[in-house]
């Protein structure tokens, strides 16, 4: 099962199960939205409140990407159908993120309310870059073959101001502490290659990081949007 | 002993600050509490000085607690924890320049900004703070790994610094409540700063143990600096109850 579809069933697992639960006492009931957050990518949320004061989200989104990128060169004495490829590129990437989210209720005046939430985060990128150098004059060429796999859990205590904008539509931002576990692995072959001589040199690299911070809002972008029905 | 201190001793201390505070202000009444979230990137510039004609500081992010009793005075304690670490593994088939064996790195990043600031009479929704307060950061910075200038001497290193900073201002606040439980603000600060900061290196031959070189600095700056804000970003927010 590919990542991407394993995001699709959590999130039907998820909204399946939260709608077992009665939250027929408050006008709120499911919601969706777009979360910035402090990922470099927003994605979809889909809300649910348990009852008067619980709140169950989870947000997702896909980060895949492809570049391949090829340039080609040539003089005066050939023509652009004899130009030399010099250097290709080709960097793929599988990535994606998933966030739960348990919110409670702190207080609530006028439109505004204030939430205690428990955060889970957890992204990861599975990406491959390829690149080709050829030399011109000495007929050597050098590839670069990288296989890098990133994953990352995010813990965070959030306080989350939301805002009804109407009764279909609220606003809200989120700061508190997070707490970042991350893992690095990767894998670098060399090939130089001239004439028919080839040497291959392997390298592995691990890269473990932690780090404790506290976090909020950077602008306007990620102020989140959510329509309640 | 100093991760220990800044990672639990400085963040526990500023919770028994925070309490104490707030009991000691409870008795007030028709008080306010509010907790939010600094958005102002605190960035302070001391100008001519520095390699590039001003020194620049940047204290991010924190989080706020406040009181504002009913005569207008406010009080307000400003916290952001924070330490990361990162440790390293590569093998290699050849070693090219220094990159084979471990490497960790570190900091731990703590500030705390505490503020004491008169409410003018507000117009409308908007009022506007004289502010009154000071900054403490203080940053740890270590890092180990090996390096391979030489061939034919691998060698290890550590590295360490350090860098205490205060600043002492006074400014402008203005504030806007949205609503009774919402507030938004920025501020103009203007003030002192000073700067102490230490980096020490040491080079160890990994074969012998013998150090192969020994190199710190010390620097310290002081100087009048200004903060603004700058762009709906740092916009601060505050929820009262």
């Amino acid at each position: 099962m590919s990542k991407d579809k394993f995001i699709i069933l959590a999130l039907a697992v998820l909204v399946s199960s939260a709608s077992l639960c009665d939250a027929r006492t408050h006008e709120k009931t499911w919601g969706v939205g777009y979360d910035k957050h402090y990922s470099s990518i927003g994605g979809l949320t889909i809300r649910r409140w348990l009852g008067p004061d619980w709140e169950l989200g989870v947000s997702a989104a896909p980060m895949d990407a492809s570049t391949d990128r090829r340039t080609w060169s040539w003089g005066d004495d050939v023509t652009e159908d004899e130009a030399i490829e010099e250097i290709p590129d080709d960097d793929t990437r599988e990535s994606g993120w998933i966030r739960m989210l348990l919110g409670r209720r702190l207080l609530r005046q006028d439109d505004l309310d204030l939430m205690f939430d428990l955060g889970l985060k957890y992204w990861w990128a599975d990406s491959r870059n390829y690149s080709r150098y050829y030399y011109e004059y000495s007929e050597r060429t050098t590839i670069n073959v990288t296989d890098i796999f990133d994953d990352e859990w995010v813990l965070s205590l959030d306080l989350r101001p939301s805002y009804d904008l109407s009764r279909r539509m609220s606003i809200e931002a989120r700061f508190g502490l997070k707490f970042t576990w991350s893992d690095e692995r990767r894998d670098t072959l060399r090939r130089e290659i001239e004439g028919t001589d080839i040497e291959d040199v392997f390298t592995a690299s691990t890269t473990e990081y932690r780090s404790f911070n506290s976090y909020g809002w950077s602008g306007l972008g990620s102020l989140s949007f959510l329509f309640w029905f | 002993m100093n991760a220990l201190l800044y990672r639990r001793l400085i963040p526990l201390g500023i919770v028994l600050m925070s309490l104490a505070g707030a009991c000691a202000c409870a008795a007030a009444e028709d008080a306010q509490w509010g907790i939010g979230f600094d958005g102002g990137i605190m960035e302070f510039r001391i100008p001519f000085s520095g390699t590039f004609g001003g020194d620049t500081y940047y204290f991010r992010q924190g989080l706020s607690l406040r009181h504002l009793d009913s005569a207008g005075w406010e009080v307000v304690l400003t916290a952001n924890p924070g330490w990361s670490r990162r440790e390293n593994q590569t093998d290699a088939d050849e070693i090219f320049f220094m990159h084979e064996g471990v490497e960790s790195s570190g900091y731990d990043r703590s500030w705390a900004r505490l503020t004491v600031a008169r409410h003018l009479r507000p117009w409308r929704r908007l009022t506007c703070a004289v502010d009154l307060g000071a900054l403490y950061a203080r940053t740890d910075m270590e890092s180990a790994g090996a390096y391979l200038w030489d061939f034919e001497r691998p060698s290890t290193f550590t590295t360490h610094s350090r860098s205490e900073a205060w600043f002492l201002f006074a400014g402008l606040r203005p504030v806007l409540r949205v609503s009774g439980a919402l507030s938004l603000e920025f501020g103009y600060w203007l003030g002192l700063v000073t700067d102490h900061y230490e980096y020490a290196r040491r080079t160890i031959d990994a074969a012998t143990g013998e150090v192969l070189e020994v190199y710190g600095s010390e620097r310290r700056t002081s100087g009048w600096a200004a903060c603004a804000w700058e762009g709906y970003s740092r916009l601060s927010a505050v929820i009262w109850f």
